[in-house]
């Protein structure tokens, strides 16, 4: 009897049951309607996400954890592959958007409310991701794991597309950072030419040129056998 | 014309290529619950966090601390409310009485001289409640024990018992903790979970320089060096070897009673080799040196700490980057 009393009063507490923060989730189906209603403009689907998202950053200004629970859902996903561009396995990446969510959260104050927020999102996730990266050769090792696993996947197809396929893969490696991200952004995530000009720091020409000299790269290195 | 049309390959297929290369679409689509536990992360250390770094309309307003101190209220109530309940029944068993209680606060040790001549340190942030038969541990406690074969020596932790004749050993299990683990220095002793029954249970033997880790899965033995550092703590010395950035600062709050907080996930999984002299080393001076290993620096308010990656920002004098000193070369010779 006894024995068990001190079990009962030291056994450890069950799991901590902390409420969510204010409700969250019950929020939402509100919070993204009011936010719909102050959109007015729906003619084109990227430009109306912009404006949910600008929308979003104005409430997370006013101190809003439940509009920026809704801005990162939209992203999260894209986030945490684009970040797996960089460092290579899922989990480092969750980290890398992890930190940056707690600094975006940290100065929001500093969101900006015009232009495309998605592109900031990106941004601050390219800079964090190339913090955390120390050396190139870990992308490379990254890109030769995911190569591996690629190749056994592709084992169905003929041999000059896969030999083609391993080739712009060594390729991609050896890109500049710059080329790369922004073909990961592009094509990877599908931003808009002006947004990866944003993000990567350069105007929306000279993004064009970038991609244009990447793929061109790329174009080279899968013709390169027979020339 | 086209170069890479001997292949079969277009520009469609080389975009395709990246869209599902370069766009990591092995990675599956999160759901809207998995970003909630992310989201929810980032907020909170950013409220904590919030305290100093955001201006002062940001702050956490009132009505969040109120319930913070409900919270605090009625967990305590509880605790009572157990304790009452407890002290009552267990007066219903004299030979249960609860004869003494020991409780120490963080940054605290304390060292109790136990009926029949022997020996008992407590940890940091550690309750004790010593009764006729038996002493139920929270956290972290060291035993001398003189033998009394009539009387065998019980000790309680959540989840283990240890039974014990004449032996030096420290035993561990803090609220947080899912295991608890028992370090031997001298002597033996015989060890079962705490629901087995006392006599049909396996014990497990612990023998010097031993150390074991009791969870609810079993119990590990370990031999060597790593076991004797864990009764370091009763003479003031704390010994990581490899151990994760997040345990170190865990233990190092427990000890020096401050509040440490790590911002970044990277940083708090980085493992640590580090011996810190508990009496003879500030914190200050702790995290200094876990800053140049680990290169970050920390940022102190009040008795709350927060450890950043990167180096320090340079000292400023409105905005003015000052000078620094010259380096001390005494310190960088070795004197």
């Amino acid at each position: 009897m006894a024995e068990s009393l001190l079990q009962l009063y030291f056994s450890t507490p069950a799991a901590d049951e902390t409420p969510r923060p204010a409700g969250i989730a019950s929020r939402h189906a509100t919070l993204l309607d009011t936010v719909r209603h102050d959109v007015h403009h729906v003619h084109d689907d990227a430009v109306d996400m912009d404006r949910i998202d600008i929308a979003l950053v104005q409430r997370i200004h006013a101190g809003d954890a439940g509009a920026f629970d809704l801005l990162i859902r939209g992203h999260f996903t894209a986030l945490v592959r684009f970040a797996a561009s960089f460092v290579g396995t899922r989990d480092a990446a969750e980290d890398v958007v992890q930190d940056v969510l707690t600094r975006l959260w940290m100065r929001r104050h500093h969101m900006p409310t015009t232009g495309s927020v998605r592109a900031f999102l990106f941004t601050a996730t390219r800079n964090h991701a190339l913090n955390v990266l120390k050396h190139n050769r870990v992308v490379a090792r990254s890109m030769e794991m995911l190569s591996r696993e690629q190749s056994i996947a592709s084992r169905g197809s003929d041999e000059a597309t896969r030999d083609a396929l391993a080739r712009l893969d060594a390729v991609i490696v050896t890109l500049p950072e710059r080329q790369r991200s922004a073909l990961a952004l592009r094509y990877g995530q599908g931003l808009r030419v002006a947004e990866v000009a944003a993000v990567v720091g350069i105007s929306t020409k000279a993004a064009e040129q970038l991609l244009v000299r990447a793929l061109r790269t790329l174009r080279a290195a899968v013709a390169s056998e027979h020339s | 014309m086209f170069p890479g049309c001997c292949t079969g390959m277009d520009d469609r297929d080389i975009i395709h290529h990246l869209t599902n290369r370069l766009g990591r679409s092995d990675i599956p689509p999160y759901a809207d619950a998995e970003v909630a536990r992310f989201v929810e992360r980032a907020v909170q250390s950013g409220v904590v966090l919030g305290r100093w770094t955001l201006p002062r309309g940001a702050r956490t307003p009132w009505w969040e601390s109120v319930r913070s101190v409900r919270r605090v209220l009625a967990t305590t109530a509880l605790t009572m409310l157990v304790v009452t309940i407890g002290r009552t029944l267990f007066q219903q068993h004299p030979a249960e009485t609860i004869v003494q209680q020991y409780h120490t606060a963080p940054g605290r040790r304390l060292t109790v001289q136990l009926a029949g001549g022997s020996t008992m340190i407590l940890g940091p942030a550690t309750s004790v409640e010593v009764t006729s038969s038996a002493i139920a541990v929270t956290g972290e406690a060291y035993f001398a024990v003189v033998p009394h074969p009539e009387h065998p020596f019980v000790v309680h932790t959540a989840n283990t018992v240890v039974r014990v004749l004449g032996t030096r050993f420290s035993v561990r299990q803090y609220v947080d903790e899912a295991q608890s683990r028992v370090a031997v220095d001298a002597g033996r002793v015989g060890l079962r979970l705490r629901g087995a029954h006392a006599d049909t249970a396996a014990q497990t033997v612990v023998s010097a320089r031993m150390c074991a880790q009791i969870s609810d899965s079993g119990v590990t033995v370990m031999s060597g060096t790593a076991a004797g550092t864990y009764t370091d703590w009763t003479r003031g010395m704390l010994v990581f070897n490899k151990v994760p950035l997040r345990e170190v600062v865990a233990e190092l709050t427990r000890t020096y009673g401050a509040d440490i907080r790590i911002v970044d996930t990277t940083l708090a999984n980085r493992r640590m080799r580090i011996d810190v002299a508990v009496s003879e080393e500030s914190l200050s001076q702790v995290l200094d040196v876990i800053g140049d290993v680990a290169n970050a620096h920390y940022v102190r308010d009040g008795h709350v700490y927060v450890v950043t990656p990167g180096r320090a920002p340079l000292p400023t004098h409105h905005g003015i980057p000052v000078r620094q000193p010259f380096p001390q070369l005494e310190q960088s010779y070795g004197r």
